[in-house]
């Protein structure tokens, strides 16, 4: 997390520690002065006290230091602050769609994913849109966050100068999941970053394709089911397809094959048989948010992720 | 009428418990104001505990999210709404300001009385909107919209009572600025009043002026809820960012509410125990009112990640910065006041001190959170969390409890342990600071705020910060065990225990109904050593 990923971050630390270096200079000062006070002035020593109270030049000396200390303070901030805001003109537009609890992107040809991929060393501005309350897209590594806000257009840009995986997290409190709801952006070098733009879209096809898109999309599944094998809130998809489940019905446990009948009663009326081990976290049901058509997409995608463990 | 006999042993209209409950008496009301506050402080402090519990691994500890939701908007509701805000003004200045001023009550008994009233009225409506309806709001204290309208949680009535509190909080205001106007005794002009009346009247007056806004504000948010108007809610045509707008206007003010009185009672702590005038009086004093008018004017320093313009947030951040020089000030002629001085070491000095260490951390955290560029990081992060405990709980608080130890002997009565009380202190401090200065670190390394579940490499961090809480929590029942017992066994307190130079030590202890026999005429400043005074 200490890595200073975006073209800005460095600035911002810069800020950060001459005001942490100012303030404990001055919090050491008042407490050892306090200390000494303490100590010198203390009723056995000095039995009578002075009688001074107040001068005109210490009133003057106190209030003059710190002002020039605040303003070198907010100057730093400020230009720190520009960099972080004035996107170059040639930036790539990413478009990014918060909802409770999961982020969505869009890339300039029209790619649609979970996870930020980026080029190293090029500036992208973020169009951010909320489709529900309001959402904070936040990326520690890049010492950068902007609020999502429903029924605005909101940016963020960076232009990150460090390869790797980064989380990216929602700052805003949004209900339930809030603490759920990340992502990562990962950066990669120019070459990595165009075969990766290739590769997403050969990736997959057809229907299947048509239930991903639901997947991150209007289903909002991946907020909380994984498709690589690991344990969000729900069960991973990865090999659910005509696998044996267990699950719980009328508080009875039972096994299950996932076939086509399955996936679909466990979408429109998931509260009806849980998967063992999942009884506590409940799922939306989507009767009424999916049709027929939706429902038939994602068990093509589910079969896809079953016969294609990626 | 005896005016030998206290206010808390007098024969009144009503018996027992109707006898507080009904009185008009500034200081009943006051220990009325306490008891209340003590016992929400319990419940608010309680929770905390358990919030930090559920920290204490990543992934569920003992709640479910939406219980831990539940807790820290009940915790920020409590402790903001029935501790911080009422707190210093209702308790102490209810007790002390009629007294400070050489007055018998304050200007409007009545009304007085009435604020307690709807201050119970409110709290008791907030809270029993945690079990009707949908249950404790998941909102957190703020009440954003659109996520507050469209919560299904019971935010009506905690929203209901809050309004209800804030018209108490208005009354108590105006109550307080027509007594210090007109209820001065004969020769206090305003340049000898005592710096804790300062505090309270530049507070008063954000009372009165900041709190119709958020009045306002929460009533638009019930009428969003109930008749479904848009007001906030961008889908109906509402806008997120005014609702946003109208609360700080008044949440920010009101954090110099909070802290104003608070450095009112160190003021008065410090000359005390050092023996020796305060150093800049009129710096302190109009200070205070400084820090009331710049502070009216800086609340959008809350906002500046919400994707308002960047020309009102580098105006807001600048603004912001000018609040620090008067504070600094402040800070600056404390110290002053105790160099030369013949320092008598007792609790309630302890107390101050150890505010404004605490304080001095509040302050320059707050500069990291006032800067553009390091607050677009931390902003919404532990760092925040961290930064506001440092400054209402580190500062408010530990005033508060300083001002309790240093007027305890004259509201009860009674001498306490000064042995166990510095204990207690010791123990506060030391929770306090491993509990809080975790979360700092954490939130600049980019832990979000109100998380239910972190990442695996903020454990060790949440595990110490944990083991903080329960020390501070230790720490709060020693010290509520310290001053009980001395208010039930502890020896009889002079009428001037640590040679203080204000009005209230010139009377009995516990001060009598009428306070005083005959109005007192001031010749010297307040905390003047000389012609007599002490």
């Amino acid at each position: 997390m200490r890595s200073q990923a975006a073209s800005y971050a460095s600035q911002v630390d810069v800020a950060f520690w001459f005001i942490f270096i100012v303030s404990t200079i001055l919090l050491t000062g008042i407490t050892l002065f306090m200390i000494f006070c303490l100590y010198r002035y203390s009723k056995k020593r000095n039995p009578t006290p002075a009688t001074f109270d107040g001068s005109i030049f210490l009133e003057t000396l106190w209030t003059v230091i710190p002002t020039i200390l605040v303003m070198i303070m907010f100057y730093l901030g400020y230009e720190g602050f520009l960099s972080m805001r004035q996107a170059p003109a040639d930036s790539m537009i990413i478009k990014v769609y918060a909802r409770m609890w999961n982020w969505r992107f869009e890339y300039p040809d029209g790619r649609k994913t979970d996870k930020l991929v980026v080029p190293l060393n090029k500036p992208v501005k973020l169009l951010m849109y909320s489709e529900d309350v309001i959402h904070s897209f936040y990326i520690p590594a890049f010492r950068n966050k902007e609020d999502v806000v429903p029924g605005r257009e909101n940016f963020l840009w960076f232009k990150a100068i460090e390869e790797g995986t980064f989380d990216v997290l929602c700052a805003e409190y949004c209900g339930d999941l809030h603490s759920y709801m990340s992502t990562t952006i990962e950066v990669l070098k120019q070459e990595e970053y165009e075969a990766w733009e290739k590769g997403i879209v050969l990736e997959i096809k057809g229907e299947a394709l048509k239930g991903k898109e639901i997947f991150h999309g209007k289903g909002a599944c991946m907020a909380c089911h994984s498709v690589d094998g690991s344990k969000i809130l729900g069960p991973t998809l990865k090999g659910l397809w005509n696998s044996k489940t267990i699950v719980i019905q009328d508080g009875k446990e039972r096994e299950v094959v996932a076939n086509e009948d399955y996936i679909k009663e466990a979408i429109l009326n998931p509260s009806k048989a849980i998967t063992k081990g999942y009884e506590n976290i409940p799922m939306n049901a989507y009767k009424g948010i999916l049709d027929e058509k939706d429902i038939k997409a994602l068990v093509e995608y589910i079969k896809y992720l079953g016969d294609n463990p990626k | 009428m005896d005016v030998s006999v206290s206010y808390n042993q007098e024969k009144t209209a009503y018996p027992g418990i109707f006898g507080w409950i009904f009185s008009t008496d500034h200081k009943r009301i006051g220990v009325l104001y306490l008891l209340s506050i003590a016992t929400f402080f319990i419940v608010g402090a309680s929770i905390g505990v358990v919030m930090r519990l559920e920290m204490l691994t990543p992934g569920q500890t003992i709640v479910q999210p939406r219980t831990y939701n539940a807790l820290f908007t009940v915790h920020g509701v409590i402790m903001i709404f029935l501790i911080v805000l009422p707190g210093v003004p209702s308790i102490f200045g209810n007790f002390f300001l009629p007294i400070q001023l050489g007055a018998k009550d304050v200007a409007f008994p009545k009304l007085n009385i009435l604020s307690w009233w709807l201050y119970m009225t409110g709290a008791l409506i907030a809270v029993a909107g945690l079990f009707v309806g949908g249950g404790a709001p998941d909102t957190g204290w703020t009440f954003y919209a659109p996520y507050t309208l469209k919560s299904a949680t019971n935010i009506v009535m905690p929203l209901f009572g809050a309004f209800i509190l804030g018209i108490s909080s208005i009354i108590t205001g105006l109550n307080f600025i027509t007594t210090i106007h007109r209820m001065r005794c004969p020769g206090m002009t305003w340049n000898k009043m005592p710096l804790f009346a300062w505090g309270l009247y530049a507070t008063a007056w954000i009372q009165v002026l900041a709190n119709p806004i958020v009045g306002i504000t929460l009533l638009l948010v019930i009428f969003e809820k109930v008749f479904d108007i848009g007001v906030f809610d961008p889908s109906k045509g509402g806008d997120p960012l005014l609702y946003q707008h109208l609360f700080w206007i008044y949440s920010h003010p009101a954090v110099y509410i909070m802290i104003l009185p608070g450095m009112g009672i160190i003021s008065e702590i410090l000359p005390t125990f050092s023996k020796k005038n305060i150093f800049g009086y009129k710096a302190i004093a109009y200070s205070s009112m400084l820090i009331a008018i710049i502070g009216s004017f800086v609340w959008a320093h809350h906002m500046f990640t919400t994707g308002m313009s960047d020309i009102a947030r580098i105006v807001f951040s600048f603004l912001t910065f000018l609040v620090a020089i008067p504070t600094g000030v402040k800070i600056f002629n404390w110290l002053a006041t105790l160099y030369g001085g013949s320092i008598e070491v007792k609790t309630p000095l302890l107390y101050a001190l150890v505010f404004i260490f605490q304080f001095c951390i509040g302050g320059f955290t707050g500069m990291i959170l006032g800067t553009l560029s390091t607050d677009l990081h931390v902003h919404d992060t532990y760092y925040v969390v961290g930064h506001f405990h440092y400054t209402m709980f580190g500062g408010l608080g530990f005033a508060l409890l300083g001002g309790l130890y240093y007027w305890f002997p004259k509201m009860f009565g009674k001498m306490y342990s000064e042995k166990h009380s510095r204990i207690a202190l010791g123990t506060l401090f030391v929770g306090f600071n491993t509990l809080y200065f975790h979360m700092l670190i954490m939130g600049w390394l980019g832990m979000p705020r109100r998380y239910y579940d972190y990442l695996g490499y903020f454990q060790t961090l949440h595990v110490t910060s944990t083991i903080g809480s329960w020390i501070l929590f230790v720490g709060i029942f020693y010290m509520m065990g310290n001053l009980i017992h001395a208010g039930l066994k502890g020896e009889k307190a002079q009428a001037n225990p640590w040679g203080g130079t204000t009005l209230e030590w010139k009377i009995s202890s516990p001060p009598p109904t009428e306070n005083f026999e005959e109005i007192p005429e001031v010749v010297y400043g307040p905390y003047e050593r000389k012609g007599g005074q002490e």
